[in-house]
């Protein structure tokens, strides 16, 4: 099946990017329903902290799961993970029929990487893993377990975990891996999740308006700044130090230093690169992602433990691609959440952090369709002096615009017309939009950090050469520490409110 | 001004841009243009001509289309006189 982008409404059945938004909506419509005393959304499972002993002594389903909501409390635990299951799979293989890809490998891949996931997030619930010694929504977890030790990770244990089954799989059962591949669509899932992080941010502003606005704004004035720093210092030093022709050095600029694989081939695309080009630079985004991800979140939480939302936006400019971007700044939050509780005793907010680390992202997603049209233009006249004959349809900026960045501001946009509008049903509706936050985005979210796993062959560096080196003295000698002086300028002093 | 629509695909290290009264590959899009110049101008007597290039995302490897949905579309105007 050709995918040619001729109108406006090009894509919107077949693509990932549209069936993000069309996913996120539902769910969010779905949560939505609440308003009108409608809990259609409450069935979905979660997982509980336990602890060994006391479940081998006892066994018990319902110490390892729940469902989210009161409405559903008669119902077995397994039952509600099983809806959990059907709706999950029906509604992502609708979306891949629609995008042409293979349905029944698609199901068998999305049934094993769903059950991986939620192995991975019930085994990173076990109390010696995730219980932090602190009193956390009336509980502490680590001393009602009397524990003598633990990694007090929070809900990090569950992110690393599936991250590490993941990469287990992608790297040494390829294979195995070769066979899920069709189901494992990190960008799909984490775009749909961001969608419904949307309603986090409503919820935010609900909270904290004047904080949630200073946030964004913030993130698209750090995320400018950093766009005219980076560009033009990797450009610089791939051409003069490391001999790249112009199109090389200008997909491989745009890939270290905006957006990872989009920004690499929406400046391929804008100068009119072969192919090549952003192929082999996007390999090497996916192998550099990864490293950023594992390494930049312990590291950050344990220089700067006071710092959470610089460290969260300086991550949305470090970390490319959404799927890398959206894990780190997930496990940033429950690592930096975790280790001030342990130290203070106070409980920061889950999601500021993360919705730190993803607003810079977001602004430099919508900015990238932007850059791509001027650098088309200056291609044109400056290096392919083709001024005269040759135009560049303005549509094309509609065409590499974020449809999910889209879904994400209406989303928010519904929540902030509640508030001012009919503030009267937001007790309502914010019923709704607590589970379909918590249990439906965090479980795209699970799904992206197996996906991207397993997506991963890192045997894939070989041979990548001096774009390598490039890549890797450009983000850890260059872009990580303007990205943090950067994020530190615009966000310095902001700290997530705590829960009461 | 006539508007022709070509698809276009980058296929073993060569443009191919078609449609179905076209079919024209080259290493290079200028290269393309010069063999799009002369079919028009075997073609037509005269005239002026906006080409539009879609370029075929599926053409792109599966893992990748998840990123980004769009490559490029292209427009050159050419005259036969």
């Amino acid at each position: 099946m050709e995918q040619i982008n001729k109108k406006w409404t090009s894509g919107m059945s077949y693509t990932e990017d549209w069936w993000s938004a069309w996913l996120g909506l539902f769910f969010f419509g779905l949560g939505l329903l609440t308003i009108w005393g409608l809990d259609v959304v409450g069935w979905i499972a979660k997982p509980k902290t336990w602890e060994l002993t006391n479940l081998l002594q006892d066994f018990s389903w319902s110490k390892l799961l729940k469902v989210s909501s009161k409405s559903y409390h008669h119902w077995h635990p397994l039952l509600s993970l099983f809806v959990t299951y059907v709706v999950f799979a029906v509604t992502t293989t609708l979306g891949a029929y629609y995008q042409k890809l293979n349905v029944k490998k698609f199901f068998t891949g999305f049934t094993i990487i769903f059950f991986l996931t939620w192995f991975a997030w019930i085994v990173g619930h076990e109390a010696h893993l995730s219980a932090v010694d602190a009193v956390v929504k009336k509980h502490n977890y680590y001393k009602e377990f009397n524990l003598s030790w633990g990694l007090q990770l929070g809900g990090g244990a569950s992110y690393m975990l599936a991250l590490a089954i993941g990469l287990i799989i992608g790297n040494f059962f390829k294979g195995f891996a070769r066979k899920i591949k069709e189901a494992a669509k990190p960008e799909w899932f984490i775009k749909t999740g961001i969608v419904l992080l949307g309603i986090k941010l409503g919820i935010m502003t609900m909270k904290a308006a004047g904080f949630t606005y200073e946030l964004t704004l913030a993130g698209a004035a750090a995320a400018f700044v950093a766009y005219l720093l980076f560009w033009p210092i990797v450009y610089y030093i791939g051409r003069k130090y490391f001999n790249l022709n112009r199109s090389s050095a200008a997909v491989l600029s745009s890939g270290i230093s905006i957006c990872g694989v989009s920004a690499s081939i929406a400046t391929a695309g804008a100068i009119k690169a072969k192919p090549v080009v952003p192929i082999a630079v996007s390999t090497l985004i996916l192998i550099f992602a990864m490293f950023e991800l594992v390494i930049l979140p312990p590291v950050y939480t344990n220089l700067a433990p006071n710092e959470p939302i610089v460290n969260g936006a300086a991550m949305g400019m470090t970390v490319k691609t959404d799927g890398a971007d959206a894990a780190a700044g997930a496990i940033l939050d429950q690592l930096m959440i975790s280790k001030h509780l342990k130290q203070t005793g106070e409980h920061w907010e889950e999601g500021w952090i993360l919705s730190a680390a993803l607003l810079t992202k977001i602004w430099i997603d919508i900015f990238i369709g932007i850059w791509s049209f001027i650098l088309a233009l200056v291609w044109i006249r400056n290096v392919d002096n083709k001024h005269d004959k040759e135009k560049i349809p303005k549509s094309e900026i509609w065409f590499r615009l974020p449809k999910f960045v889209m879904a994400y501001m209406l989303v928010w946009l519904i929540y902030l017309f509640l508030i001012y509008v009919f503030p009267d049903i937001v007790p309502q509706a914010k019923i709704g939009a607590h589970i379909v936050q918590g249990g439906f985005r965090k479980l795209m979210f699970m799904l992206t950090f197996l996906s991207i796993g397993v997506i991963t062959d890192f045997s894939k560096l070989k041979g990548m050469g001096r774009l390598a080196i490039l890549y890797a003295v450009a983000l850890f000698a260059i872009i990580a520490p303007i990205a943090y002086f950067v994020a530190y300028l615009f966000h310095n002093g902001m700290l997530p409110p705590t829960v009461k | 001004m006539k508007t022709i629509e070509l698809k276009l695909i980058y296929q073993d290290n060569l443009w191919h841009c078609y449609n179905e009264q076209i079919s024209l590959k080259s290493k290079e899009l200028s290269g393309l243009d010069t063999k799009i110049k002369a079919f028009l101008t075997k073609t037509y007597e005269e005239g002026r001509f906006k080409v539009k290039f879609y370029y075929d995302f599926n053409n792109f490897p599966l893992w990748m289309r998840q990123y980004m949905p769009h490559y490029f579309n292209r427009e050159t105007d050419f005259s036969i006189e």
